[in-house]
């Protein structure tokens, strides 16, 4: 078997870094105080995500696109959430003066 | 295991991504963060060159860098005016607990120790259903494998109704956020400030009855 | 015994024994309940409620007439309604020829009287109240005519008893006549405690009320005739319990010693006193002591063996009593002035007749006496209603004045005896109480000295009170009082005089003199109200009274001529030969009711001679005294020069006062100073420690309340509170907490699940 481009990578590394950015990027979504480094953490995981998925189709069914399709979808979505949610956070920001999502907390008891 | 090349330049891969993500959520500054951002993203599209699908990485690089890390400087121009703010909030530290605990758990179900062996026998074989997933060596690919991808995308069997949804979902999420996030003219900013005092009022009337007397306003819910 | 298939043999009887007394009780409900504003309505029910009873009574009356088996046989219905251990206690209807004859009399007078009452009553505003307790009066007396056992007649006693206090009591504004109710409750209460006493002793005894399981059953009355009485008085178990039932009709068919009440009744409307004290109330007492007849007659012995010599103490105290009733009461209506205290004595001399009868055994007299008496006397009250009425119409038509209510009861003469508490009674000449009037002397209409001349005035009046009070005296032959009361005569005669019983030799003279003073009376009476000159100015200006009243007096009147010819005796000159078979068919009817059925009298002339003498000289020696110079006005009544007898009789033989001072006094002396003495020493501080020990224990109770209970509760709900308000924090809207938390969680649970499976 040919080893390629991929000699000597075992999959389990992917799937560390993986999970380490995605990890960090929970931090950024949890830990922050400001609505826009929060997205940016989102961003963060759902390249993780992304990561994980190709690191998988790449590895063990490579003859298959489901897994790209899937990827695929993941961009279109992440795009578009993050545009929304931008577009919330410059609204409320707007309105409140501050993108402070401790102070967005309408909807306590 | 054997140290190659590839081993090498996805070391520093990994190096760039995980050190500018770390960047980007312990800065202070918000275009710093912005940046680095970028810069992790295009770690990112390496690792995809890496794993031979070249289509994404472009794919990365386009839409990542090129849009949304466009929207995120944008928005962090059009949110200036923060200053002093503390970086972290009141739960931060719990908060890098849970990710560093998240961490130790995907890593030791990913690839587990001689410990982790010890401590949780099995474990990954019962999260990943026994796929084995010490993989050293991998199958060639064809390059057609993008045209296969291109073709699931249209072929009504397969992709295409997620395909037009996922286009909707952009076109939605556009005008959306183009409603949203509109400039208003100042007689809607002021139309809007008025409704929103006026419910700012009445909320303080309900705080304040609340106080007081929470039957009728709990009976006056109900209706 | 049952009576399943007497029942049968006759059903639409039976079934019409029951409905008899509902029409005038269920009268008495719409009344009371919803005709109450609307006179029209209530007369028309009143009256259809009597009519319809009157119309059954009559049928089953007609049905059972020929029945010569009804004696022994007597139709009804029972069913079983207390079940006590082995025995059961029936109650049921039955019409045997002694209750035969009260359904023909005691419906036709209450229907004759209750037309008599729509117009007495006219004027009076509480009308409708009246026609309600005439119409529970008289479901009533018909309900005690049909029982067949004694609960149940006792039962409808009582409510008569109750009717007859609502009834006297009925003008109860006027302070003496709530007293009379009052009066006449109290005093018929004592005679039927003695009523409940027999009649507890006879269930005891024989385990059964039933007339005719006691009554007609020689097996039980010979085992009480045999058994010694409780109190080892020398009567046997039949003599006490039938002086103890007696004792009831002591007390409801005023003899002495209970008569007391009966004078003072007549506060009562006219109309009640005719019904009241004529036709059913005081005939019920003589009738349940001649359903009790048997009993009263076996305390003599059984059987023949001991002959007539066998001394029958109780029947000998009913004798006495009669005796000494009649010639008391005969004494006392002689002296009296007002026209309806004349009637009222005169009642309790008949009764008394009655009495006497029963105690010389002489059954079918006694019963044939109250069914003339109650033709009679009704005749007599009403009619002296009808005066009274004419006479104040005269007074109103003089002076201009209205009396509200029954205009003669305003102004009655104080009661003696009763202490109205403010002043010493007056005594004038005119008896009455001289308070409410602001214009002279009170006018009293019933006042005999007020009236006279009245016959030309009310003519009707005059002729049917004369036909009653001819039928009083005993006028012979063509009165129904004749026949009646030679009857009585002849039967003491028999037994006093052929047969040489003592007890008979008394009731004959007694009531020979009493017979005679009756007729005294009578013709006193009739005089000084119609013959003569009017003495008043009311008098000279009575009228007649409109048919709703004289038509009731002229049906009376046909009966009391002519109701004595159900009962001439066989051997009687002329008279039994023009009657041929239907000759003393009363006699034979209710005397086939009794075990031993009745003795044939021989015809004897004495004791008729004595009738007529007694009558004729009675009725002439009135006429010579008042008739042939009647009374003017002002002038002193003859009887007067009296001197101190006429205050005794018209005192009523001060009787009253007696009871007043061995009696009533101490007891109200007892009542006071019990009141004072252990009322309020002993039981007000037993209750007022009572009350305190309450209290403390109540303020206990409620400080445990409010602390631990109220408290425990509140503290439930501080809990809940609490915990809410706990969980309430959870929700602090921070969206990264939420987010964290979520993670934790997760966390958790996948560890927890890595670590679970080993």
């Amino acid at each position: 078997m040919e080893q390629g481009i991929l000699n000597g990578i075992p999959l389990h590394f992917f799937l560390i870094v993986a999970a380490g950015l995605f990890c960090i990027g929970l931090y950024g979504v949890l830990g922050r105080k400001n609505a826009i480094a929060m997205l940016m953490g989102v961003e963060l995981m759902l390249n993780a995500v992304n990561i994980n998925l190709i690191a998988f189709w790449r590895y063990v069914r490579p003859e298959t696109p489901a897994a790209l399709a899937f990827v695929a979808f993941v961009f279109v979505v992440a795009a578009a959430e993050a545009a929304v949610g931008l577009a919330l956070i410059i609204s409320v920001y707007r309105n409140t003066k501050s993108v402070d999502p401790e102070k967005l907390d309408q909807m306590k008891f | 295991m054997t140290i190659t090349l590839q081993t090498i330049i996805f070391a520093l891969l990994s190096v760039v991504v995980l050190g500018s993500a770390l960047f980007v959520v312990t800065t202070r500054n918000l275009f710093h963060a912005a940046l680095m951002l970028i810069l992790s993203f295009f770690g990112v599209a390496g690792l995809y060159v890496l794993l031979e699908s070249g289509f994404f990485a472009v794919a990365q690089v386009l839409v990542y860098i090129g849009a949304i890390s466009i929207l995120f400087i944008f928005a962090v121009m059009l949110t200036r005016g923060m200053v002093a703010m503390p970086r972290v909030n009141a739960q931060a530290q719990l908060a890098a607990l849970v990710s560093v605990l998240l961490f130790v758990v995907i890593v030791v179900i990913v690839n587990p120790t001689a410990l982790s062996i010890k401590v949780l026998p099995g474990a990954s074989e019962r999260v990943l259903g026994g796929i084995p997933w010490q993989f050293t060596t991998v199958t060639t690919i064809t390059d057609s494998y993008i045209k296969q991808f291109g073709a699931s995308l249209v072929d009504g069997s397969a992709y295409l109704l997620p395909f037009l949804l996922a286009a909707v979902l952009l076109d939605i999420a556009l005008a959306g956020a183009v409603q949203v996030a509109r400039e208003r003219r100042p007689a809607e900013v002021l139309a809007e400030r008025e409704l929103m005092a006026a419910e700012a009022a009445e909320e303080q009337q309900r705080e304040q009855a609340l106080d007081t007397a929470p039957e009728t306003v709990l009976a006056a819910d109900h209706h | 015994m049952m009576f399943a298939e007497a029942a049968t043999s006759n059903p639409l009887v039976a079934t019409l024994l029951w409905l008899i007394p509902l029409p005038p009780i269920l009268a008495f409900g719409l009344i009371a309940l919803f005709t109450n504003r609307s006179r029209a309505a209530t007369t028309a029910v009143a009256l259809g409620g009597m009519v319809l009873s009157w119309l059954m009574s009559l049928v089953v009356f007609f049905s059972v007439w020929q029945n010569h088996e009804l004696g022994q046989h007597p139709i009804g219905s029972q069913f079983a309604w207390l079940a006590t251990g082995d025995t059961t206690l029936n109650i049921g209807v039955v019409v045997d020829p002694l209750s035969a004859t009260f359904l023909f009399m005691v419906p036709l007078a209450a229907t004759l009287i209750f037309l008599y009452s729509t117009s007495y009553m006219a004027h009076e505003t509480r009308y409708t109240r009246f026609f309600a307790y005439l119409s529970l009066f008289a479901g009533s007396m018909m309900g005690l005519v049909v029982s067949d056992n004694l609960l149940t007649l006792f039962v409808f006693w009582e409510l008569m008893g109750f009717c007859s206090y609502s009834l006297i009591g009925f003008f109860y504004y006027k302070e003496s006549a709530y007293k009379a109710a009052v009066k006449a409750f109290m005093t018929t209460r004592v005679g039927d405690m003695l009523l409940i006493l027999g009649m507890v002793y006879l269930y005891a005894m024989t385990g059964t009320l039933n007339f005719h399981d006691i009554l007609q059953n020689k097996e039980v009355l010979e085992k009480l005739a045999m058994t010694p009485a409780v109190l080892g008085i020398g009567l046997p178990a039949a003599g006490l319990i039938g002086l103890l039932i007696f004792g009831g009709t002591v007390g409801k068919s005023a003899q002495w010693p209970l008569h007391v009440w009966l004078p003072d009744a007549m506060e009562g409307p006219t109309p009640v006193s005719a019904m009241i004290h004529a036709a059913t109330m005081v005939s019920a007492g003589i009738f349940m002591t001649l359903r009790f007849f048997p009993l009263l007659q076996a305390a003599g012995g059984m059987g023949h063996e001991e002959g007539h010599a066998a001394v029958n103490i109780a029947l000998m105290i009913v004798g006495v009593i009669g005796a000494i009733t009649a010639f008391m009461g005969a004494t006392i209506a002689v002296a009296q002035y007002d026209v309806k205290r004349v009637l009222a004595f005169s009642t309790i001399s008949q009764l008394g007749f009655m009495v006497a009868a029963i105690g010389i055994g002489a059954y079918a007299a006694a019963a044939f006496h109250l069914l003339t008496h109650a033709f009679f006397k009704a005749l007599l009250f009403l009619g002296s209603g009808s005066v009274i009425h004419g006479v104040e119409h005269g007074h109103q038509h003089v002076t201009g004045h209205h009396e509200h209510g029954d205009p003669a009861q305003v102004y009655a003469e104080p009661i003696p005896g009763v202490d109205y508490g403010h002043d010493d009674h007056h005594d004038d000449a005119h008896g009455h109480d001289d308070h409410h009037d602001d214009h002279g002397p009170a006018f009293d209409p019933q006042d005999m000295r007020n009236m006279g001349g009245l016959a030309k005035r009310m003519p009707i009046t005059f002729v049917t009170f004369l036909i009653g009070g001819l039928a009083l005296a005993g006028f012979p032959f063509v009165t129904a009082g004749f026949w009646s009361k030679d009857e009585i005569f002849a039967d003491a005669w028999n037994h006093g005089f052929v047969h040489g019983d003592l007890l008979g030799q008394i009731v004959f003279i007694t009531l020979v003199l009493s017979a005679l003073m009756t007729a005294f009376y009578t013709m006193r009476q009739i005089a000084m109200t119609f013959l003569g000159a009017p003495r008043t100015e009311a008098a000279a200006h009575a009228s007649e009274n409109p048919p709703a009243m004289t038509i009731p007096l002229i049906v009376l009147a046909v009966f009391a001529a002519l109701i004595g010819f159900v009962n001439v005796p066989k051997d009687f000159p002329l008279f039994g030969a023009m009657m041929g078979d239907g000759a003393g068919w009363l006699g034979h009817f209710l005397g086939s009711q009794l075990l031993e059925g009745a003795e044939h009298l021989a015809f004897n002339p004495i004791p008729v001679v004595f009738s007529l003498v007694v009558a004729l000289g009675g009725l002439g020696l009135g006429w010579l005294v008042y008739g042939r110079n009647p009374m003017k006005a002002g002038q002193v009544d003859v009887v007067e020069k009296l001197g101190g007898l006429f205050t005794f009789l018209n005192r009523r033989w001060m009787w009253d006062e007696l009871y007043r001072k061995i009696f009533i006094n101490p007891l109200q002396w007892v009542a006071d100073h019990y009141s004072a003495a252990i009322d309020k020493r002993v039981l007000d501080v037993v209750l007022e420690s009572v009350y305190r020990v309450g209290g403390a224990l109540a303020g206990g109770f409620k400080t445990f309340d409010r602390t631990v209970v109220t408290g425990f509760s509140d503290w439930v709900g501080s809990v809940f509170k609490g915990a809410g308000e706990m969980g309430r924090e959870l929700q602090t809207g921070q969206i990264q907490a939420y987010l964290l938390s979520g993670l934790a969680m997760i966390l958790v649970i996948v560890i927890a699940f890595l670590l679970m499976f080993q």
